[in-house]
């Protein structure tokens, strides 16, 4: 049975509908992030987990006890929030010890606590400092270890990363995943940012419009999504939109809106006439002078140099592909105004519903 | 300063930006003129006043003569003295019911709908667009409707009334300022809602709650107008006493007691602002 049990979560505000029939299990000493775009409920969800606000329908279980009724401060829920909420006036000690002393827990016990929880936070030395006088980065380690001193039965973290600069938010990354692991504790992230949801989570769920579009690991998330919003949220996507003209074995085509055809093969069982998007990731794409079978034809629009890959901007169909390759050193090379013909394996194209967009 | 001086200057070290250099000049002496006019205008009069009250002559008349005898006086003059301690004893209780009641009414306010956030914020700052004669007048009726005499408390509630304003704009100001997720961090690591209060919230408007309760006992202090009209017989309060006063026979012995005023309410702001540095600072900002 899954530790932390969400079903049919649904939450309005002046009648305006943000969270739609929602339901999410989530295992025991697992990672999970709510990915999505602002305004698609992922914070919502939070709040109500952690008990900020009702909800209008449904019910959060944790451990098989329905829990919509017990007061935030009776959750024994820890929460990063993205703002940090750092007590102004208390020390970084203070801070910590805060939740311990309204556990009742002795003096004695709860110097022990804390001094482990900053040495486990690496702010050692830092005991006495006031929050306005650390960086963001140090202030988000105090959150969370404020958060985790108490040893709550699940942590929330609210875009708990995203106030940081790049460098200091990867390097937290890193640290947050080894904390959370060495703790074991269940653990759901909200954030917008598809690269930290990749790095940090176990599993993935991806929202739209007070809707979850997608859940899963992020390797299947990313390698088989569901659904065009879910391929373009996550990474980029090639899409090529139309409907099935004709079948021959495993090889349909595919008429585009401009009436470019394309051949493509596909294990899944098509019908004739169904609209549907072939997508593909930028990196499956082989890009070639030499035309092979199944291959698309089309022209180097622009090249970028990133270090390590190049990127292409190519048109085929009508459209712009992009290709991204690796850069190995003795590969051909090719230019902008270069005609080149696009493959890949048909392994790596997905047929997904043309969800009108 | 001699032109020529500030020409030599000029020259020897602007050749190029003569004509800009100059006109610099002149803004800088004419902002400092201008600040110098303005803090004359506003603080002269405080100054003469504060001056009379060392003077000899009874009649705020030159030329100055140093003497003490206006303080001597005033400590005889029980009238006055008593008039003085019953303001403050107003003011005061005024301004903590003023602090009590905005802080309850601002923390109860964030937690219901805008509508009514709205309604109880325009009905509570509309006071002060209420003259105080008309809200003297209007409770002075409502006292001959209810058959009672002019009574103190109905003093307090006047005075309470037209001092909340003040507190609650200080202390809303604060509170709006307040990041809600602290409070929310408070709950989620189990504390309830009286301990977040006397642990994160009351510690964070503290000083707000502080200028709120200084600026409310300072209007209430100050007060002429609503006390005139609902102070019972028989007792007086400073600003009825000086007003009086010069009906009836000014003496330098009201400089005297404006004076240690003055030099009380600086002594005690110098101490709040010492006491609370930053955060006061932060709040004024």
């Amino acid at each position: 049975m899954a530790f932390l049990s969400i079903k049919n979560l649904t939450k309005k505000y002046d009648g305006i509908t943000v969270l739609d029939n929602i339901s999410l299990d989530i295992e025991k000493g697992s990672f999970l992030s709510l990915l999505g775009p602002s305004g698609c409920g992922k914070t919502t969800t939070l709040r109500l987990l952690a008990g900020f606000e009702k909800c209008d329908g449904g019910t959060i279980e944790v451990n098989g006890k329905i829990i919509n009724d017990i007061p935030v401060y009776n959750r024994n829920f820890g929460m990063v929030f993205q703002s940090y909420a750092l007590f102004p006036h208390m020390t970084v000690e203070q801070n910590i010890a805060y939740g311990l002393e309204q556990r009742k827990m002795s003096k004695k016990d709860i110097k022990e606590e804390v001094a482990k929880a900053i040495e486990m936070v690496k702010l050692t030395g830092f005991e006495k400092r006031k929050p306005k006088q650390m960086s963001g980065g140090q202030q988000q380690r105090v959150a969370l270890a404020r958060a985790l001193v108490i040893k709550p039965d699940l942590l929330l973290l609210d875009e708990s990363l995203s106030a940081l600069d790049k460098k200091l938010r990867v390097e937290m990354q890193v640290e947050l995943r080894q904390i959370q692991k060495k703790v074991g504790i269940t653990t759901i992230f909200v954030t917008h940012d598809q690269e930290e949801a990749l790095t940090l989570s176990d599993k993935i769920a991806v929202m739209k419009a007070g809707k979850i579009m997608q859940i899963g690991t992020p390797e299947e998330i990313y390698e088989t999504p569901s659904s065009t919003f879910v391929a373009s949220f996550l990474g980029q996507a090639n899409f090529f939109r139309g409907s099935i003209e004709e079948k021959s074995g495993d090889i349909y085509t595919l008429k585009l809106s401009d009436n470019n055809t394309m051949k493509f093969r596909s294990h899944e069982d098509l019908k004739i006439g169904e609209l549907r998007s072939l997508t593909i990731r930028p990196e499956k794409i082989e890009i070639s002078s030499n035309e092979k079978e199944l291959s698309i034809k089309g022209k180097v629009l622009f090249v970028t140099y990133v270090g390590d890959t190049s990127v292409y901007r190519i048109e085929s169909m009508g459209q712009e592909v992009l290709v991204k390759r690796q850069n190995s050193g003795n590969d051909e090379k090719f230019n902008i105004g270069d005609t080149v013909y696009l493959s890949w394996k048909p392994e790596n194209n997905l047929v997904l519903d043309w969800d009108g967009e | 300063m001699d032109s020529t001086d500030i020409q030599l200057r000029i020259t020897s070290h602007w050749m190029r930006s003569r004509s800009t250099r100059r006109s610099n000049i002149l803004k800088k002496i004419f902002s400092w003129f201008y600040t110098a006019v303005m803090f004359i205008f506003l603080y002269a009069p405080i100054a003469v006043l504060m001056a009379m009250a060392f003077n000899e002559s009874q009649y705020n008349a030159l030329p100055f003569k140093f003497s003490m005898r206006w303080f001597e006086a005033l400590s005889k003059n029980t009238k006055l003295l008593d008039a003085t301690m019953n303001s403050i004893y107003l003011a005061a209780i005024t301004g903590v019911i003023c602090v009590v009641l905005a802080t309850a009414l601002m923390l109860g306010n964030r937690e219901t709908s805008s509508k009514i956030k709205a309604l109880v914020n325009s009905t509570v700052v509309l006071p002060l667009t209420i003259p105080w004669i008309i809200m003297g007048l209007s409770l002075l009726l409502l006292l001959r409707a209810l058959g009672l005499d002019r009574n103190f408390v109905m003093l307090l509630i006047g005075h309470v009334v037209i001092s909340l304003p003040y507190a609650v704009l200080i202390i809303s100001a604060r509170m709006q300022d307040m990041d809600k997720s602290i409070e929310e961090a408070s709950y989620s690591l189990g504390a309830n809602e009286w301990t977040t209060f006397y642990r994160i919230i009351f510690p964070m408007i503290s000083p707000a709650m502080l200028a709120g309760g200084f600026m409310a006992f300072m209007v209430s202090f100050d007060n002429f107008v609503l006390s005139y009209f609902l102070i019972p017989t028989g007792t007086t309060t400073l600003p009825i006493e000086i007003y009086s006063s010069i009906k009836f026979g000014f003496t330098p012995e009201i400089n005297a007691i404006s004076t240690i005023i003055l030099v009380l309410s600086l002594t005690i702001i110098s101490i709040i602002a010492a006491i609370m540095g930053s955060s006061l600072k932060n709040l004024i900002r």
